[in-house]
């Protein structure tokens, strides 16, 4: 035998009965063998020698060494379920390191109890067992208190602080209910205003069973609640209760674990097909996801894994996500008119999914398609406040209300200056949708309004739509901005890496974690408010405003037009320059354009909207009281008549007698075009010094 | 001794104090953690380091994200425009609390971060900044902080642009290590003197000798086993806080260590003529040889890191029995019976 034969490479496979064991080969020096680390199962070829397999779960891990012959046939190492390493769940899954007896039994017990039902009293036709426990010997803390089940209105359904049985010595508490199926709120609340929330599905014949550990070592007994991040969702049928020793269980808790990591990556495909035998849907969903992050997938079972789920548990948002990952990564399923039609259904994602890698695909697939999520539904506003929960959609504190915003508009083009300020193509693209188009736009126009940093972080503009600025054009933050101040490389540096960014609207949808509709949405909010009905009027709106009030005389409109140089008191608490004296003339005689109404705003009112918008008063920004406005209108007014009484003595301009009273009159009695009296010509229809 | 290093840059932050107190209470590790490692930088196993330190104030005021960033510029600035390789190695060191922006990254909450504006520098885009230009040979990235995810997080201060060598990046060999997996708390732990980050600790224990592997090195790997190892070692019971590291295997901290062995025993349950103890892929002979201590018992001291297999052989040479270990630690005990 030649060397070079005794040195061929061997082929090393490696399996896991378990199909979410994360897998490592390591050669001679324990350092891993590029591309062996995989789910479930792994093949490298490698030289002949001595190898360490490395099978993990969580934190904990077990070890096989692989002897390599020269030229010896394919080696496989298993490891079976019983000597896989134990990781810790929620549930008290068998050949967990989580379990325990006193644990196992009242959770199966309570499962197979006649059900209690919710606040309502009726007996729904899906079941619902909540079992919460403590692992820590010595606490003596209902570990179900804060735990309560709302319906999507908010109202309380279920008080698990309160209901069902618990055992303060084995420190266990668990409740099992008949409920309507539907969606539900699964509310963890740590002080009376501070909550975490998260979704749970209730489906027609089957019992969601949802197990939860409490935490916080080092707490006192009393702030020690579950956690929900590392919650356990299972589904069983009512009849079949809990069983922990079903082998399914512990496969579904450690596909849960591997889909909190996205480098986590299914090497074989047994247990998609393994899920359905067991008839346990969640282990469907997971190891649906978990298919989809596999470089190639297998489109027909894929396919058949979202058809039986959507036998077995209905259009779920996570079913769904499934589709939709399918149909984001084949061609010819998006040409399935049929399969396409069954994913179309934004009315079942007005919720959200119940986990986060559902989200991500349903986000994406946004993108081709903008209303998949309904704008201002439950599952776009709880996207706005998602927070650390492992791999659960999660969201915290009360969501914000549905906002009445005006849709782009309908037609493809605005009339008048508008047209001139938002192009025709990019008002069709928030109007049809493509945020592609939209979003150039949006970094061009941030970057030519400096202000618009320091108006963003007012209750006027959301949360989405300051984080889509921001995305955009990142230098609309004040600090970056201050950061590369006076540094025109560094300046230049961050310009030039934004370049492709603003367009990258899948890109910007998968960083802020919202829907397309959502950001595009939010694109028009931003331009309607910094562009077309900003709080205070900016320069575009000027000229028009001079035009209609200088009585086409050159003269008005020249002290009309410096008044555009001068600068007011009043200015944004945040920054930026201060509010010029005929851009306040025009908020003062005919409102703010962020309001629409036609009537000239009263100074209660004006005063009000400014304060709201973090407008000051002065280096020591006062707040803009009515008092405050009308001086600096009183101030203007003497400025004004003092400038037309040089140009009348100087019989550059004529007016009737009395026309003092008619220079920037009370408010309250001005009507379009009266801001200044009208010089005598101009009363004899004379034109003849008009401009 | 190990043998003095060339030229390396490093950045060290700690933040013990936030100007928001209601937002980030006063922290007790990262000022102890970043003298720590700043003793190790300037010890001898640490070599010849230019060292940038931002550590906070008494006021909660500094380092900002702009400190930051003015310090990274000024590091840039030395690359002349990515041209000219800066040194051989880049430490980036960030201690405080912390944000998980997303999974394969931590956030350093700065010292003026509040509720509304949580402003935070990633380390790994920073890392990767110098990494992608090449400008290093290894880039080293040691952040001790939560990683939190806050689906509200704005997106973080990082005003430079994204030059890659592409030539050049891939050979750049780096080391990042996070305290903690994403979403998860790091902790500190009083150890008796001082308070110390639990990851700074065992880390910084680590290169002064503790993860000494079978070569007498100190890399990527054999430090990796040991941070993990220990801090689980360390944990409060039911605590959860698994390091999060990515590491080239061939990056090497520090060398010339005697090298870390344990003493295996065999023991013999067949009939045999030879016992071999041979390592490694490719089957490599072990240097030293079995002491018979009789009784079919046997002795051996061999090196960590490494994995071996034990073989009883015939006269003839033919394996009559045959296991194998892969040795990580050197408080191991290995008894292979064959």
């Amino acid at each position: 035998m030649s060397s070079s034969e005794a040195m061929a490479p061997v082929r090393l496979i490696a399996h896991a009965e378990d199909e979410s064991t994360r897998i490592e080969v390591f050669d001679g020096n324990l350092n891993v063998v590029p591309g062996s680390s995989r789910l479930g199962e792994t093949t490298v070829d490698v030289l002949p020698g001595v190898y360490a397999v490395r099978f993990q779960i969580g934190a904990d891990y077990v070890q096989r060494i692989a002897i390599l012959a020269p030229q010896s046939p394919e080696t496989h190492i298993w490891l079976n379920d019983a000597d896989a390493p134990r990781f810790a769940t929620s549930a008290p899954v068998r050949h967990t390191k989580s379990t325990r007896e006193f644990h196992r039994e009242p959770a199966q017990r309570l499962s197979l109890s006649p059900p209690l039902p919710g606040l309502g009293g009726m007996l729904g036709e899906s079941h619902l067992l909540v079992f919460a426990r403590d692992l820590i010997e010595g606490r003596h803390n209902d570990p179900a208190q804060g735990l309560t089940l709302h319906d999507m209105k908010g109202e309380l359904v279920a008080d698990f602080g309160a209901v069902g049985e618990r055992n303060p010595v084995d420190r266990w508490a668990g409740a099992h209910l008949a409920l309507a199926a539907g969606v539900y709120r699964l509310r963890l609340s740590r002080g009376s205003r501070r909550f975490t929330e998260q979704i749970i599905y209730l489906a027609k014949g089957w019992q969601t069973q949802i197990f939860l550990l409490a935490g916080g070592v080092g707490d006192s007994d009393l702030d020690r609640r579950v956690n929900l991040a590392s919650a356990s969702v299972l589904m069983a049928k009512p009849y079949e209760g809990f069983n922990p020793e079903r082998p399914d269980l512990r496969w579904a808790e450690s596909a849960l674990r591997a889909l909190r990591q996205s480098g986590n990556i299914p090497g074989s495909v047994r247990s998609e097909m393994l899920w359905e035998k067991f008839q346990n849907p969640m282990l469907g969903i997971y190891a649906g996801l978990l298919h989809l992050r596999r470089d190639h997938i297998d489109p027909g079972l894929l396919r058949q894994v979202f058809h039986n789920l959507m036998g077995l548990v209905g259009p779920l948002p996570d079913v769904l996500a499934i589709g939709w990952g399918l149909a984001l990564r084949d061609q010819n399923i998006k040409k399935d008119a049929l399969f396409m039609q069954a994913l179309d259904r934004p009315g079942d994602l007005a919720t959200p999914p119940m986990l986060c890698a559902s989200w991500e695909l349903l986000v994406e697939a946004s993108v081709l398609r903008p209303e998949l999520v309904p704008a201002g539904s439950f599952a776009e506003r709880a996207s706005t406040r998602l927070t650390a929960a492992g791999p659960w959609f999660s969201w915290s504190g009360e969501l914000p209300p549905p906002r009445d915003e005006p849709e782009p508009a309908p037609e493809p083009s605005l009339p008048g200056v508008w047209g001139k300020l938002v192009p025709p193509g990019v008002v069709e693209a928030l109007t049809m949708g493509t945020l592609g188009f939209a979003l150039p736009y949006l970094a061009n126009l941030l970057a030519r309004m400096p202000m618009a940093g320091y108006f963003l972080y007012s209750s006027r503009f959301t949360d989405v739509e300051r984080r889509v600025a921001q995305y955009v054009y990142p230098l609309v933050d004040q600090q970056l901005r201050t950061l590369v101040e006076g540094d025109e490389a560094l300046t230049a540096e961050v310009i030039e890496g934004m370049k492709g960014r603003g367009t990258d609207e899948a890109g910007l949808v998968k960083s802020l974690k919202v829907p397309a509709g959502a950001a595009l949405r939010a694109v028009w909010g931003l331009v309607r408010k910094l562009l077309l009905q900003p709080v205070v009027p900016h320069r575009l709106m000027l000229p028009g405003f001079v035009t209609e009030e200088a009585h086409r005389n050159k003269i008005l409109e020249s002290i009309l037009k410096a008044l555009q140089e001068q600068s007011t008191t009043l200015r944004h608490k945040r920054g930026g320059e201060p509010v010029n004296a005929l851009a306040f003339l025009l908020l003062r005689y005919r409102g703010s354009p962020a309001e629409s109404s036609e009537s000239v705003p009263t100074a209660t009112s004006l005063a009000q909207l400014l304060y709201e918008n973090e407008y000051v008063i002065g280096e020591e920004a006062n707040a803009p009281g009515t008092a405050a406005l009308d001086s600096i209108l009183a101030g203007m007014r003497a400025q004004v008549l003092a400038e037309l009484e040089e140009q009348v003595a100087k019989q550059k301009i004529e007016f009737a007698p009395g026309w003092q009273a008619q220079v920037l009159p009370d408010p309250t009695a001005y009507k379009a075009g009266a801001l200044l009296p009208a010089p005598i010509e101009q009363q004899a229809g004379m034109t003849g010094s008009s401009s | 001794m190990p043998a003095p290093q060339l030229k390396d840059y490093a950045l060290v932050v700690g933040i013990n104090k936030y100007a928001d107190e209601g937002f980030l209470e006063a922290l007790n590790g990262p000022k102890n953690d970043v003298q720590h490692f700043v003793d190790w930088l300037e010890s001898p196993a640490g070599g010849n380091v230019i060292l940038c330190l931002l550590v906070s104030d008494d006021l909660g005021k500094t380092p900002k994200s702009g400190d930051i960033v003015e310090a990274v510029k000024k590091l840039l600035v030395l690359s002349q425009g990515g041209e000219v390789r800066i040194g051989r190695r880049l430490y980036i060191f960030l201690a405080g609390h912390g944000v998980g922006p997303d999974l394969d990254d931590a956030g350093l909450l700065t010292a003026e971060a509040t509720e509304d504006a949580p402003t935070y520098v990633e380390g790994r885009r920073y890392a990767n900044l110098f990494r992608g230009r090449a400008v290093f040979d290894e880039v080293v990235l040691i952040m001790d902080c939560c990683r939190d995810f806050d689906g509200e997080l704005p997106d973080s201060v990082f005003p430079f642009k994204r030059k890659v060598d592409a030539g050049g990046a891939h050979k750049v060999k780096h080391f990042y290590a996070y305290a903690t997996g994403f979403g998860k708390a790091a902790r500190e732990k009083d150890f008796g003197a001082e308070v110390h980050g639990i990851f700074s600790h065992v880390l910084i224990d680590g290169l002064k000798g503790g993860a000494v592997d079978g070569e007498g090195r100190i890399t990527g790997p054999s430090l990796e086993r040991y941070v993990k190892k220990q801090v689980k070692k360390l944990l409060p019971p039911g605590t959860d806080q698994v390091p999060d590291i990515r590491c080239d295997p061939d990056l090497v901290f520090a060398d010339g260590f005697p090298p870390a062995t344990v003493s295996a025993t065999v023991e013999a349950t067949v009939p045999h003529d030879k016992l071999v103890v041979l390592y490694g892929d490719g089957f490599k002979p072990v240097e030293t040889a079995p002491q018979n201590l009789g009784g079919g018992k046997f002795q051996i001291q061999l090196r960590i890191g490494k994995t071996y297999v034990f073989q009883l052989l015939d006269a003839g040479g033919a394996i009559l029995k045959q296991d194998g270990r892969a040795i990580e630690d050197a408080d191991e005990v290995t008894h292979v019976k064959l």
